[in-house]
């Protein structure tokens, strides 16, 4: 098999690091635009799309919605919307159009409705004390065991329980994936009273449906990092991180954060699912990365029951029962390149019309700012050098795939395999690491740091130079390690115990080493 | 040290300058009066005041005196004149609002917000091909304010394209899910479709999401409900809404109109008559002054309804190559009063060409039969009927034009409609 590298050598070996200067900054998609700023249940975050670590012949698709969830904010924590439809949806065909999709929708279930918390338990079980005032009588069951399984023996403390169904969706034909089973979300972690071995608990949420197919949904530790703070007050990189332009050894660390990750120690909401490559690409079969149907084009979108203009029986002229609150594929493209009055109406169109939003994909407003305020060289609109992001263009796709339409979506090329985890590079393609973001994106790539350099010109040659191709947050790796086999992403903070690192404090990767830098 | 603001002294603080006509009555939309010490703002914000329009206009043009170089003076101005345009139709209240949008525009020329009020104004004069050029220009700006997309619904109706203020309309129901104007907006679109049961539901839900407070919103959406309700032949619920409506908004002129329209279904002619005196005493326009003298003909005042028709056709034809115009009245009064058919085919062909909403294509369809084109009128009537709409004055003019057709089973029919409420007039209804 082909690496992309290989496809591609010049953008591939064109990475380097030199100079100094100044610094862009990003999130991922957390509350980017306004409608889902009002609506974070419906809030994608982030969407991954992989060939899965342990098995090529298969892809990994996950979709974070909800963000920035503080695991102790209890009683209820964070339940999906049985509202909400979640979808994650591939484009086999260049048209920027699905040809596969797999539903997701949430029925939520209380089954203590006189307790007031959502989650219960400790040990075996607390009953009423010989003291327990009338018309308690002594021994009598209050506080049920510990929460040690999803459903039956162990489960009695899961008052609010989730399960959900999946649904593939091909060439307009529906079918169920859950198999007649019951699949339940994983709750979040509450802490080690009532939930004593959370790793156990969670690991009993990963499914197999058949068919190769995997499902994991519940709450996570948010896999995305990111000095946000800094980012968002107005590129205000810190001065221990290089003021936004990391030097070469912060940049070839891979593994040590110079910077606080404003993400730590807060969960998200996931939907995870492992899908054989062969029911994702228009042949039916896994291809050589050489080929052009070996790039698929993924994104993820949350939907509403639509109130209509009209009501049956009266025809309606607006098809289909859900509104779309959002999208996403690249975790840039509404976070950084759309403008504020533009943002919704991009999160409720449909990618093969992302033509409408040309001009702010292909004259970056970002990269104005970068020019102006720190006098970076950046490339002359139209910025074709971005097509790669928005088409289907080497050195992802295949020389010889159709470009198809400008689109937000992850293309990824299901033909290249995945990086062993000691060659993996955070920064992906940009680092040589053709596994990784822009070509699909793995829960570990930075994509705060590719997405900034890219958005400074580094795909085209002349302009991957420094300070372009070292702008960055100073923040390189998650607080916790993520998992190598499915669903990838860590198990969820606990909210007894979990850390958010601030500046200042110590421990500033991995909970661990120096403290992160204030300034 | 005592604090420099307890709430009681801010609360006295917020009443003089009330007193002083210095605070609108709507605050709520945006707190944004940039002539207000903040504080003070601030404190308006968490009380919204309750004011009748003529209260709210005389508070913005105090707020323009006191600063006469904020853009947003003359917009709070310009809105409070637009929100009385909105319910009155008072083309004069539409020139003042305008005055006040380029007072705005002079000192701050790109304010988004002026070019949204001369929107509105430009609607409120039957601009109509203007109004749509520029809020399609605002919607391409600012793709994510609904405000825009919500006044499109109404440029679009207004055109007779309902096919694009649908769409529109759902936009707003999609942008903002649960929204206030999505709810009126479409239940505006549901009446017209026939659906005045579906509309009332969604006024109800508007309301719902609208400030005690401000009372000219509620009782605007009050008397719509009520107009719902009563196209939905429920005259008690009608009548308990515009009730409501008197009591905390008596300035409504629309009130006036929809209320008329519940005494003549009730069969009170007379009073019918009386209360759209009182709406033409508000606002003389020639449109209003029609639908007086037709109440006053049902009410059996023949020579007062004689005289008044005499001088409504003096009112409107001065403004008839005037945008605001009352042509569609123009086309009935010829082809109906007057025996003058092919005058008013003649306008109603100069109508058509600029617009095809219901009204306008009924009148249209009405003056073709009255000149003896029964097929071309049956042509226009089934476009105007296709629309879904269940207003009875249109039946009315179908079954005729099916009668003339020979389609005798079609002319039942319509009849049947027509009969449901004869006693709202075609003036009235409109």
């Amino acid at each position: 098999m082909k690496s992309l590298q290989k496809l591609n050598p010049v953008v591939c070996t064109v990475l380097a690091a030199l100079m100094v200067a100044p610094p862009p900054g990003f999130a991922a998609s957390h509350r980017e635009a306004p409608i889902t700023a009002l609506d974070r249940a419906a809030d994608i975050t982030d969407i991954y799309a992989f060939v899965s670590y342990d098995d090529p012949s298969k892809v990994t698709m996950i979709l974070n919605v909800d963000p920035l969830l503080e695991p102790g904010n209890g009683p209820n924590y964070f339940p999906f919307d049985d509202n909400i439809l979640y979808s994650i949806k591939v484009d086999n065909n260049n048209t920027a159009t699905e040809g596969v999709a797999f539903n997701v929708q949430f029925t939520t279930e209380i089954r203590a409705p006189q307790v007031f918390t959502g989650f219960v338990g400790a040990g075996n079980g607390i009953n009423a004390p010989a003291n327990s005032p009338a018309p308690v009588p002594p021994g009598t069951p209050i506080v049920p065991p510990a929460i040690t399984a999803l459903d039956g023996p162990g489960s009695a403390g899961l008052s609010l329980r989730q399960h959900y169904t999946v649904t593939m969706v091909k060439n307009g034909v529906s079918t169920p994936l859950t198999s007649g089973g019951t699949l339940f979300a994983v709750p979040s972690n509450v802490g080690p009273r009532t939930m004593p071995n959370y790793p156990a608990l969670a690991a009993q949420g990963i499914y197999s449906l058949g068919n190769g197919v995997r499902v994991f949904a519940g709450t996570v530790d948010d896999p995305f990092y990111i000095d946000l703070g800094a980012a968002f007050d107005s590129l205000n990189f810190r001065a221990g991180a290089g003021g936004g332009v990391l030097s070469p050894a912060a940049d070839a660390d891979d593994n040590t954060n110079t910077a606080s990750d404003t993400v730590s120690g807060y969960n998200v909401n996931t939907i995870a699912i492992e899908v054989p490559i062969a029911m994702l690409t228009r042949t039916g079969t896994k291809v050589a990365a050489t080929d052009p149907a070996a790039t698929i084009g993924v994104w993820g979108t949350t939907s509403r029951p639509r109130i209509t203009v009209r009501r049956a029986p009266l025809p309606a002229a607006s098809s289909g029962s859900f509104s779309q609150i959002q999208r996403m594929g690249n975790p840039l493209i509404n976070e950084l390149i759309i403008g504020t009055g533009s943002k919704d109406f991009w999160s409720m169109s449909q990618p093969k019309d992302d033509a409408q939003f040309a001009n702010f994909d292909l004259d970056p407003l970002l990269a104005r700012v970068l020019n102006a305020v720190y006098g970076i060289n950046i490339p002359t609109p139209p910025r074709t050098d971005l097509l790669p992001l928005v088409t289907y263009a080497p050195p992802i796709a295949a020389v010889g795939t159709a470009a198809g339409p400008i689109a937000d979506l992850l293309r990824l090329n299901t033909g290249v395999g995945p990086t062993s985890a000691g060659s993996r590079k955070r920064l992906g393609l940009l680092a040589g690491d053709g596994a990784g973001y822009p070509n699909g994106r793995r829960v570990s790539d930075d994509v705060t740091d590719i997405s900034a350099r890219a958005v400074a010109g580094v795909l085209n040659p002349a302009f991957n130079v420094a300070p372009n191709n070292r702008i960055g947050d100073g923040v390189n790796t998650n607080d916790v390690p993520y998992q190598e086999t499915f669903p990838y992403v860590a198990f969820a903070q606990s909210g007894r115990d979990r850390r958010h690192i601030d500046p200042g404090e110590p421990g500033c990767t991995k909970n661990a080493g120096a403290p992160c830098p204030t300034l | 040290m005592p604090p420099l603001f307890t709430m009681k002294n801010l609360i006295s603080l917020v009443l003089s300058y009330y007193k002083y006509g210095l605070i609108p009555g709507r605050l709520k939309a945006g707190c944004s009066q940039d002539w207000l010490p903040h504080s003070v703002l601030l404190a308006a914000c968490l009380m919204p005041l309750t004011l009748l329009a003529s209260e709210r206009i005389e508070a913005a043009r105090k707020g323009v005196q006191a600063n006469p170089s904020s853009s947003q003076a003359y917009n709070e101005l310009a809105s409070a004149l637009s929100r009385r345009g909105r319910d009155s139709g008072d083309p004069a209240v539409y020139r003042q609002a305008d005055e006040a949008i380029q007072k705005s525009l002079q000192l701050a020329p790109d304010n988004f917000d002026a070019k949204k009020l001369r929107v509105l104004v430009l609607l409120g004069e039957n601009e109509f091909v203007k109004a749509r050029e520029l809020a399609i220009a605002l919607n391409k700006k600012i793709p994510d304010d609904i405000s825009i997309w919500a006044v499109l619904v109404d440029i679009h109706a207004a055109l007779g394209d309902y096919a694009e203020a649908e769409h529109c309309a759902q936009w707003v129901l999609d942008l903002r899910p649960g929204g206030m104007l999505g709810f009126l907006k479409s239940a505006q679109l549901r009446e017209v479709f026939g659906d005045p049961e579906g509309a009332a539901e969604f006024y109800e839900n508007a309301l719902r999401r609208t400030s005690q407070n401000d009372l000219e919103e509620r009782a605007w959406l009050l008397t719509l409900e009520a107009r719902a309700n009563l196209s939905s032949s429920n005259l008690k619920r009608a009548a308990e809404l515009l009730e409501q409506v008197q009591k905390t908004y008596p300035d409504s002129v629309l009130a006036l109109e929809v209320l008329a329209k519940l005494r003549a279904q009730q069969g009170n002619l007379v009073e019918a008559a009386a209360l759209l005196e009182k709406r033409y005493a508000a606002v003389s326009s020639a449109a209003n002054l029609y639908d007086y003298a037709l109440a006053l003909d049902q009410a059996g005042r023949k020579e007062d309804a004689r005289a008044a028709f005499a001088q409504f056709e003096v009112k409107a034809r001065a403004n008839t190559a005037m945008p605001a115009n009352a042509n569609d009245r123009l086309v009935l009064f010829y082809t109906d009063r007057k025996n003058a058919t092919a005058d008013g085919l003649a306008l109603a062909n100069r109508e058509i060409a600029a617009r095809h909403d219901l009204a306008t294509l009924d009148a249209f369809a009405w003056a073709l039969y009255r000149n003896g084109k029964a097929a071309e009128a049956k042509t226009q009537m089934d476009r105007a009927l296709a629309v879904g709409t269940r207003e009875p004055a249109y039946f009315c003019h179908a079954s005729k034009i099916a009668e003339a057709n020979h389609d005798d089973a079609s002319a039942k029919k319509f009849r049947a409609g027509c009969e449901v409420r004869t006693e709202s007039a075609q003036g009235i209804s409109r």
